[in-house]
């Protein structure tokens, strides 16, 4: 998985750009290197995911641990671009409520 | 009157596409497993929505396998097989699990937002069929899973 990460410090705001598929493999992956960035107060952190073209459960169930994890700092997470697709696996399990999403 | 060409028959009636693959606990291989998946479809009118929903599906069920079977034991491997006609995908999948209970596959409570135990989930949300069996002697696991390509609203999908 390719990740692009631009950092606003003024701001507070961690902007990450993702690419490639979603899956177990994928995930542990973006798991552990957004967990490493993740800092205490009230940051946002925004997940641009208009070029993850597959979202599986293993994707999903990573997603809802970092939003946990952001919560639990004081932060708030951001998920924009989705594809129709992807967004079909948080409606299939009713997270779509859960996150905020904004879709392509 | 003039015979249908061969090239003709064949249009309309595509022979079945039967796919056998051994596949190791690497999840690497589940990437591999849509595009076969995808190039599979080619020879038949599946819409984009219900050939994601099959990789979906296939994919979760292989990340089981993977996951919770194996324990990312590159070492396992299992077989995985497809049956593509024009109006059904059957799918098939073997492995080894003494400690496979059918009975035992939690049900997800979607309200306590859960990380994870969805896959099965959505399994059920997109394919028409799907049978766990388990022989508790041999420790064999087959999954059934058939999916109708052209779902109308009496078969839902």
């Amino acid at each position: 998985m390719k990740i692009d990460c631009q950092i606003e410090e003024q701001k507070k705001v961690k902007a990450y750009a993702l690419e490639g598929e979603l899956d177990v493999h994928q995930a542990k992956e973006l798991k552990s290197r957004l967990a490493e960035d993740l800092e205490e107060g009230a940051w946002t952190y925004i997940l641009h995911m208009d070029r993850v073209q597959y979202l599986d459960s293993s994707g999903l169930g990573m997603l809802v641990y970092l939003k946990k994890e952001i919560l639990r700092h004081g932060g708030k997470l951001r998920i924009d671009g989705l594809k129709d697709t992807v967004l079909n696996v948080f409606k299939l399990t009713k997270l779509d409520d859960f996150f905020e999403l904004n879709s392509q | 009157m003039k015979s249908k060409k061969p090239a003709e028959s064949l249009k309309a009636a595509p022979s079945p596409v039967l796919v056998h693959l051994q596949l190791s606990g690497d999840p690497k291989c589940l990437a591999l497993v849509r595009r076969i998946l995808s190039a599979s479809a080619t020879s038949f009118p599946v819409s984009s929505s219900v050939l994601n929903d099959l990789k979906l599906a296939v994919t979760e069920a292989c990340t089981n396998v993977i996951r919770h079977a194996f324990k990312y034991d590159f070492s396992r491997n299992f077989s995985l097989n497809l049956e593509f006609t024009s109006n059904v995908l059957k799918v098939r999948i073997l492995y080894s699990d003494r400690l496979f209970d059918p009975e035992k596959i939690p049900i997800p409570d979607l309200s306590m937002v859960p990380e994870g135990g969805l896959g099965v989930f959505i399994i059920r949300k997109i394919m028409d069929e799907v049978v766990y069996s388990s022989d508790r002697e041999t420790g064999e696991v087959v999954l059934h899973m058939i999916k109708f390509l052209h779902p109308t609203s009496s078969q839902g999908g």
